[in-house]
């Protein structure tokens, strides 16, 4: 068995040193065509021949220069054992921060020592790195349990085959044996084999009693193992659910100016018609006392219609009172059929009055082109609130940045539409503004980024209204732009999100 | 005397054909309407030396009030209409501007009806 090996080994190398020879001849003839550097030498190491390339990496003077005095590391020993090897003889050598490897050939026949070189400096780094990791991976593999964080260690079919004390403890057991799926809160059989299929760290996040981790998947292909590294992000979490609140309630101090503003119409109705109907009631008594019934009955029409129109106002003030309520609470609500044709009639008017209670110079046409078949649609209204204003508010920033220009003409105009078609709907956010330079159109979702000046802006509206568009409702947040035309931000709803 | 009222919010008609019922019916007072800036400049095109006195709200969608107020006192010059302009924000600034850009009177929401009454019977007189 050991013999037929060695056997085998025996010929596959025969055939790839003709294979290699074969090649160097090849190549001999013609050592320019070559890449790389070419030498050649007799047994002495007298440099005879050198291509281009070689003369310049080692030296513009190679000519009966002595190898053992150009090549960097090369000493009588390894030159001697170039000799004796029957084989091409690799030498690596650095030559400033590149590392070259030097393929050597005696050549039996003429006596001749053909040198064939190659840049792997990019190799070497790679090397290096996959070292750096294999040692790292080694470390933690060897002493798990000097790792704070859960590590497992689980076969390709799920199984858990090592976990340290730090898992045990998170989960409360020894879950050896188990399958992970089973063990780790909402892994499913589709996340499972995403793991296995991916070449990268796969980052699994869930909760665990009341904290919250992550667990890195790192699938190892050669040993056919996953091998699992848990860190507690529960305070981190928790920074992040208190910066969502707090731009939560940033943007509702923006809105405050606005909602005073629609509150205090409606209430000046309510005052006025009641004033009005409280006199009306005098003259209707003058009326039926004089026997002027057909005065009264006018007068009777007027004190029903104003008794609708206190009923109409006060329902309005209520509904921006509830509406703010739902945009401050902080937990997150159920979804509901919802008139979204309303919710961006509404948030408009109060992003509007917002600006303009902030700064009295601001001045815009604001418009809605609404689709009356939009129906009603299954989301979470507040969430969708949120986002729908924060895009207002944006859009009505952009035209107000325009219009401090003072373009001759400018007519700073925001429009929002919704639209039905093809199974999904669409809200669109459309102003006339400077719109958004290319170069950073990439980052606008990212959080923290904004291009307001410090204290106006928290830069993380865009990136929050992604998340509630794309993570909360299954749908899409777009954006069109034109630099000096303007914007338009699409959110693009699936009908039936669940 | 004919009065064009300028507000964004409909309802003020209702409240203002009550509140002025008797001087609307005696044929003392006669009121029109419009709903932005710009219906009220088509109006006044249309129907000039009409209205001899304007009633505008200063906050609408659109043009505002203050702009609505520039261009009348820039284009009708003879005789210049009254305008008095309505207001939620009765700030400084509102008012600078307002009396900058040659409003006649300046008040603020809510409107007290008997001030206002008074105020339209001594021009009218």
């Amino acid at each position: 068995m050991g013999e037929d090996h060695t056997e085998i080994n025996k010929t596959s190398l025969e055939k790839e040193l003709a294979q290699q020879a074969a090649l160097i001849k090849e190549m001999a003839r013609f050592p320019e065509m070559n890449p790389g550097p070419v030498l050649r030498m007799d047994r002495e190491g007298t440099i005879l021949l050198s291509n281009s390339m070689a003369r310049s990496i080692l030296s513009e003077d190679l000519l009966n220069k002595k190898w053992i005095d150009i090549c960097p590391g090369m000493n009588p020993m390894t030159w001697q054992a170039i000799l004796d090897s029957e084989k091409v003889y690799p030498f690596e050598a650095y030559l400033g921060d590149r590392c070259f490897v030097f393929n050597h050939r005696l050549d039996p026949a003429t006596g001749f020592v053909f040198i064939y070189g190659t840049d792997i400096t990019v190799n070497k780094l790679n090397e290096k790195k996959l070292e750096e990791q294999r040692a790292e991976m080694k470390e933690l593999a060897r002493f798990p349990d000097m790792n704070p964080g859960p590590v497992i260690r689980t076969d390709f079919k799920g199984i858990v085959i090592l976990s340290n004390a730090a898992a045990q403890k998170v989960f409360e057991k020894d879950i050896t044996h188990n399958y992970w799926s089973r063990v780790c809160p909402g892994m499913t059989h589709e996340t499972w084999a995403e793991i296995l299929s991916s070449e990268k760290v796969f980052p699994f996040e869930t909760v665990i009693g009341e904290k919250e981790f992550v667990f890195n998947h790192r699938t190892d292909f050669h040993s056919h193992l996953v091998f699992i590294y848990g860190t507690d992000i529960s305070i981190q979490k928790l920074a992040e659910r208190q910066l969502r609140h707090a731009e939560k309630m940033a943007s509702l101090g923006e809105l405050t100016a606005g909602i005073a503003h629609e509150i205090q119409n409606p209430l000046n109705f309510v005052n006025n018609f009641s004033e009005v109907s409280h006199e009306l009631i005098d003259e209707l008594q003058g009326e039926l006392s004089t026997g002027n019934l057909s005065q009264a009955g006018e007068i009777a029409k007027d004190l029903k219609q104003n008794l609708e129109k206190i009923n109409y106002h006060g329902k309005r003030a209520d509904a921006i009172v509830k509406s703010m309520l739902q945009h401050s609470r902080s937990s997150s609500c159920k979804k509901e059929l919802s008139d979204m044709n309303a919710l961006a009639e509404e948030y408009l008017r109060l992003a509007y009055h917002g600006f303009r209670a902030k700064d009295k110079s601001f001045n815009a046409k604001f418009e809605t082109r609404l689709d009356p078949a939009i129906g009603k649609v299954h989301i979470v209204p507040q969430e969708i609130g949120r986002v729908i204003l924060n895009l207002i508010n944006n859009a009505f920033y952009a035209v107000g940045e325009k219009k401090k220009q003072q373009f001759p003409g400018y007519e700073p105009t925001v429009i929002v539409a919704t639209e039905r078609f093809n199974g999904r709907i669409e809200v669109r956010v459309i102003d006339n503004g400077n719109g958004i330079p290319q170069k950073v159109l990439d980052k606008i979702f990212q959080p923290f980024f904004t291009t307001k000046p410090t204290g106006h802006g928290t830069g993380l509206g865009l990136s929050l209204s992604y998340d509630i568009i794309t993570k909360g409702h299954n749908g899409e947040l777009k954006v069109e732009t034109k630099e000096g035309e303007g914007s338009q931000f699409i959110i693009s709803l699936p009908i039936n999100s669940n | 005397m004919k009065i064009l009222v300028v507000d964004d919010e409909k309802d003020v008609q209702a409240l203002f054909e009550q509140r002025f019922r008797k001087e609307i019916r005696n044929g003392e007072m006669e009121f029109v309407f419009a709903y932005s800036g710009e219906e009220a400049l088509q109006y006044l095109h249309r129907n000039e030396h009409e209205a001899v006195l304007i009633l505008s709200d200063i906050n609408m969608p659109g043009m505002s009030g203050l702009d609505l107020l520039r261009q009348i006192k820039k284009e009708h010059h003879e005789p210049p209409p009254v305008v008095m302009m309505i207001t939620a924000y009765g700030d400084a600034e509102n008012f600078n501007t307002a009396m900058s850009l040659g409003a006649d009177d300046f008040l603020t929401k809510p409107l007290d009806f008997s001030i206002l009454k008074d105020k339209l019977k001594a021009i009218s007189s």
